[in-house]
């Protein structure tokens, strides 16, 4: 009974890290830019290990104000499960940033 | 009736402080009104940062075509702000306007008042020659375009003390007499010249007071030339 029980963990264990790789981190953002007014909602892909809206917040900073945007607000952090419906808004700043 | 004596240099400098205080409380005013309208007035970018709160907080407004509406929204607003900038210009320039408009209503008004005791001191102090002209020819004196027939002697004396005048001369009656008849002062006598005075005297008051106070209308008769509220029997 041990014996088929250890490697039933690991096996689960497995499957558990594969899942969530497979999952995916993704956060919508809000950002603007100045003189003219100009406005986007795009997404943006996050590593497994920070998926948080702060880590969001932290990369979107940087890699929006290289382009001369400035970051409004990190509205959501989601999983490929509603990655599908945002998309659509997102448009050509899906995954830009 | 004491109470009206005043000196004219007390009145002048009371005007001068008058207007000194005038004209800084306009400007004053003015300039207050000016800084409170100019930072009443919103800032160019209020539209933008209204737009960007609407953004920012409705979660739901994520749509590319609800996002292009809004910056459509903070454009219009920012040309509404450059609108603004000119009415701000052109507010400035009427408050402009009115600050010297009313300077110039206040200056006016001072010097209305001024005037206004002037001329009741003019009238106060009786008749006021403002010309005379005395013509040798027609035996004719015109004081203040009012003409006066006088004999050639009485004419020839005023004749002698406009002259007088002008040099800024003062005539003794033996001189007048002497210079009159031509003879040397010292067969002259101070009455003769006295006499002549009289004559001019009486001649030309005589026809000076009947033009001024006692009228007389031809065919009908005699009146006082004077408004009749300024009459009191005592």
């Amino acid at each position: 009974m041990m014996k088929t029980r250890t490697p039933l963990s690991i096996v689960l264990a497995l499957v558990a890290t594969v899942s969530a790789a497979n999952a995916g981190c993704y956060a919508d953002y809000k950002a603007k830019r100045d003189n003219p007014l100009r406005l986007h909602y795009g997404i943006t892909e996050l590593s497994a290990a920070a998926c948080s809206k702060a880590a969001a917040r932290e990369k979107l900073n940087t890699t929006l104000a290289a382009d001369g945007w400035t970051l409004l607000n990190v509205i959501s952090v989601f999983d490929d499960s509603k990655l599908g419906q945002k998309e659509a808004n997102a448009g050509q700043y899906f995954l830009r940033y | 009736m004491l109470d009206n004596i005043s000196s004219a240099t007390e009145a002048r400098r009371k005007m001068d402080r008058v207007i000194i205080f005038g004209v800084l409380a306009i400007v004053a005013i003015l300039v207050i009104a000016a800084l409170l309208l100019f930072l009443n007035l919103p800032d160019a970018n209020a539209f933008n940062m209204r737009v960007e709160r609407i953004f920012v907080e409705n979660d739901a407004l994520t749509n590319s075509d609800d996002i292009k509406l809004l910056e459509i929204l903070a454009q219009s607003g920012t040309a509404f702000s450059a609108t603004l900038t000119s009415y701000r210009f052109v507010i400035f320039v009427l408050l402009l306007f009115a600050t010297a408009l009313l300077v110039a209503a206040l200056a006016f008004l001072v010097m209305l008042v001024a005037l206004n005791r002037r001329m009741a001191q003019v009238e106060r102090s009786g008749i006021q020659v403002s010309s005379l002209i005395v013509s040798r020819d027609e035996n004719t004196v015109y004081l203040n375009n009012m003409e006066f027939k006088l004999t050639p002697a009485a004419t020839e004396t005023m004749a002698i003390l406009a002259e007088a005048r002008m040099d800024d001369d003062v005539l003794s009656g033996i001189e007048i007499e002497s210079i009159i008849s031509g003879k040397s002062s010292v067969d002259c006598d101070e009455a003769s010249g006295a006499t002549r005075i009289k004559r001019l005297r009486d001649t030309l008051g005589n026809q000076m007071v009947s033009e001024l106070l006692i009228k007389n209308i031809s065919r009908k008769g005699y009146m006082l030339a004077i408004d009749k509220d300024v009459i009191q029997m005592l």
